[in-house]
């Protein structure tokens, strides 16, 4: 049993705590839901529990914790890590191994736990977790998905009681995030005690049951504790609007049209109680202008092929999303758009001309690029000397200068630290910061690579006005990403690429009914569009769409 | 990332050989190369280490000529200063090949060696602390991924318009500062979160762990190692002469 009773906590240097007098029990066997917007609290909650956050990162710490009995403030980590098992978000750091089988027997040899007991707690965690055939491969060739289902069996290897897990499909693609939620599935089968961070609540509503909980938090504070339904059907609205979470569709959904009882997921709707007129989709390439045309691409590094025979055309002033598999060439593909990469083979043309014929900084000036991790692009000590730093290199008259920063530091809400470091901002101030160091150069066209990984619902709500804003002023966005919903909402025109190949480009409704193409590509539509698709609108993919075209809805 | 003599698998005798004695056979071949003065015994040396490549290690003789190929222009400009400097041919010559014998082992032991089961060896056949295997692989793990961290900053700097083509100290001392401080901030950043995880998995817990994997040297493995001990000192007290012997490892005792 977990007991947190008036927890404060505050980290090094921090005037403000990130935990604030938190109270929280956890019985055994228990499957809890942690919510919360980015920066309400949750991971730290979470490194409280095993003391990493007490021996590792340090700070202040009030109130008191007891684990199992343990009280992890007390307690050495390796202690601690008896009792509770952590799986972190990013896979990439917290598997240090060579070999998968390396891996999964680490912890329990740091134990000093017998040789025959570790290899037979190693193979049974691989069994479970479904890696057991690559148990001699080496970690770095797995994919997102089963490097995160490594971290899984490695906690598992341990046989703790306790399981917590830290948004551990953020970076995975539609079909790493599947194969995790599977396991979590089977690990709730287990009755071990479970708690889990996670943004992507479509689909672990899918997991939860009636007697699960959901804890949410807010600025450190936990805010709403209680069973699932009691909390989406009770203070779903708020959580929406006031604490900027994303709420799954079909609560969304049921809230929005005034459904009771409020249904979790697709399984609990009642189709008979909706009438729905089908909509021609608003969103469609219309335009067939091209600003980049792609023709016959290849690209390798050495021997390995990346791209392979590429046709597609950009049009302009449209969003287009890239989508595909963790590894599909998505990436690759928009370096190569951009002239960081050069073809092996195939030209790309822009606006008629060859990408390779024209000048690298002209390039650059019309085609601007906003990288998944905006610290890689800070060259600066302020932020204000970070938004002129383009504009200087184009020598722009000084009061010219001026001007334009002001006024960018104003749309973007950074006069306030205008001063500040760069990379001392918070995840979303970067964020922004990194969109108007680039959109101040007036790019014709506009990259974004992965821009809503790991983001709530508020801030994905804010990039998605500002991608409609841009397009507004006949900028043409690339976008490529792995979320459905959010491609779903701003998507104009969709590229699928799969093992280095075009093998979809049309808009977002066609993809979404083309079930052969989905599963190629490793993708899944929103739950929204499968209901629709049940109530004959299969061009229904979004929740405001379905709600506009609501036109009956039959109380019960 | 690809290295052109990164371990290949295979079942030579050199594969077989457990890793840490492959190491300390490497050390007796330089030990051997530093008390050798005469083109001859070098050459001598030469020639049985490409044989043992060749029979031992299973290693094509174009493989071999490759790893010496980019050593000898470093190996040609070392005898020719010996020779003009000094002004002794045969000296300066066996300078040159000593630098080309020392590549062959080096190439035997990264072809044929597990970077895995080295780790594994280090700790349980030289008794290192198992906290410089734990080290070395986390290396071998990280290496490639801040590998293309770099290489995403760099880009991430040329779409801003900042010119990463500089040649010349002061161009690269440029790049260095830009592309360094986003950089350390990625590698503390992980640094920090896997020490939490490694944490988490009990890591350092006690003086000793379990190991499911045991590797240690064979019979075949310490016979191999004594007879080049028994080679070393044979040749250290014929060819080589004594006085060699004691400046190498006694230099005080001059």
């Amino acid at each position: 049993m977990i007991k947190v009773k008036d927890l404060t906590y505050w980290y090094p240097r921090m005037e403000s705590p990130s935990l604030d007098r938190v109270n929280l029990e956890i019985n055994d066997g228990e499957f809890v839901l942690i919510l919360g917007a980015s920066g309400s609290g949750k991971s730290t909650l979470l490194f409280s529990l095993n003391g990493i956050l007490q021996h590792e990162i340090g700070g202040r710490i009030k109130g008191h914790i007891e684990v199992n009995g343990k009280n992890p403030t007390e307690k050495e980590v390796f202690d601690m890590a008896t009792t509770i098992s952590l799986v972190m978000q990013d896979p990439e750091v917290q598997l240090t191994q060579m070999t998968v089988f390396d891996e999964v027997v680490f912890g329990p040899e740091n134990l000093l736990r017998p040789k025959e007991e570790v290899i037979q707690a190693a193979e049974s965690a691989l069994k479970f977790v479904g890696l057991y055939e690559k148990k001699d491969c080496i970690v770095n060739e797995l994919s997102g998905g089963q490097k995160q289902r490594l971290a899984i069996a490695a906690a598992l290897a341990m046989n703790t009681e306790i399981i917590a897990m830290d948004e551990p499909t953020a970076h995975l693609d539609p079909k790493g995030t599947n194969e995790v939620f599977q396991v979590i599935k089977k690990l709730k089968e287990l009755k071990k005690t479970i708690i889990l961070v996670e943004h992507k609540v479509d689909n672990v509503i899918e997991l939860l049951e009636e007697d699960d909980r959901v804890v949410v938090l807010d600025n450190g504070k936990i805010i709403l504790n209680g069973r699932p339904r009691e909390i989406f059907a009770k203070h779903g609205r708020v959580m929406m609007d006031e604490f900027g979470l994303a709420l799954p569709q079909i609560v969304e959904l049921a809230l929005r049209l005034g459904i009771t009882p409020i249904p979790l997921h697709i399984g609990e709707v009642d189709c008979s109680k909706f009438d729905i007129n089908p909509i021609a989709s608003n969103r469609s390439g219309k335009n067939n202008i091209p600003i980049i045309t792609v023709k016959d691409l290849e690209f390798s590094y050495g021997n390995g092929v990346v791209l392979n025979g590429v046709n597609f055309t950009i049009p302009k002033g449209l969003t287009t999303v890239i989508v595909g598999q963790n590894g599909s060439g998505k990436s690759t593909l928009l370096q190569n758009i951009i002239g960081l990469l050069k073809p092996t083979k195939g030209k790309i043309l822009f606006n008629g001309v060859e990408l390779n014929s024209l000048d690298k900084k002209s390039v650059f000036r019309d085609i601007g690029y906003v990288f998944q991790y905006p610290e890689h692009q800070f060259v600066t000590k302020t932020v204000k000397d970070e938004i002129e730093y383009g504009l200087k290199i184009r020598n722009l008259e000084r009061s010219i200068i001026e001007s334009r920063s002001r006024e960018f530091l104003e749309m973007f809400g950074l006069e306030k630290t205008k001063d500040r470091h760069p990379l001392t901002l918070s995840m979303g101030e970067k964020r922004r910061l990194s969109f108007a160091t680039m959109l101040i150069l007036e790019p014709k066209v506009l990259i974004m690579d992965e821009p809503v990984i790991g983001q709530d619902r508020r801030r994905t709500q804010y990039l998605i006005k500002l991608i409609d804003k841009l397009k507004s002023q006949g900028i043409t966005i690339i976008i490529a990403t792995h979320d459905m919903n959010f491609l779903a909402q701003c998507a104009d025109n969709v590229i699928v690429i799969n093992e280095g190949k075009v093998i979809f480009q049309g808009d977002v409704v066609k993809l979404f009914n083309e079930k052969r193409i989905l599963t190629a590509a490793g993708l899944d539509d929103p739950p929204v569009h499968k209901l629709a698709t049940k109530l004959g609108c299969p061009e229904i993919v979004t929740v405001e769409q379905f709600c506009t075209c609501l036109a009956k809805q039959v109380v019960a | 990332m690809k290295l052109k003599f990164q371990y290949r698998p295979g079942n030579s005798f050199f594969h077989k050989m457990d890793p840490s004695i492959k190491f300390i056979w490497m050390v007796i071949i330089v030990l051997l190369l530093f008390i050798m003065t005469d083109p001859f015994s070098v050459l001598g040396l030469l020639v049985l280490q490409i044989l043992m490549g060749k029979i031992g290690a299973k290693m094509g003789l174009i493989e071999m000529a490759r790893a010496l190929v980019i050593i000898a222009p470093a190996a040609l400009t070392v005898s020719l200063l010996n020779i003009f400097v000094i002004g002794d041919l045969l000296y300066g010559a066996a300078m040159g090949l000593r630098m080309l014998a020392v590549v062959i082992p080096g190439v035997i032991f990264s072809k044929t060696t597990d970077p895995r089961r080295l780790t594994f060896s280090l700790v349980q056949v030289l008794k290192f602390p198992y906290m410089f295997g734990f080290m070395i692989n986390t290396a071998y793990r990280f290496v490639p991924i801040f590998e293309d961290e770099l290489n995403s900053i760099t880009n991430a700097h040329i779409v801003r318009g900042v010119d990463m083509e500089l040649k010349g100290i002061r161009g690269r001392f440029k790049k260095l500062q830009i592309t360094v401080e986003p950089l350390l901030i990625g590698v503390i950043r992980r640094s920090q979160l896997t020490s939490m995880a490694v944490q988490n998995r009990a890591f350092g817990a006690y003086p000793n762990r379990t190991y499911t994997y045991v590797t240690k040297a064979t019979k075949w493995d310490k016979i191999f190692l004594a007879a080049w001990i028994i080679s070393f000192f044979i040749y250290a007290f014929t060819l080589g002469t004594p006085s060699q012997l004691l400046s190498t490892f006694m230099p005080w005792a001059k």
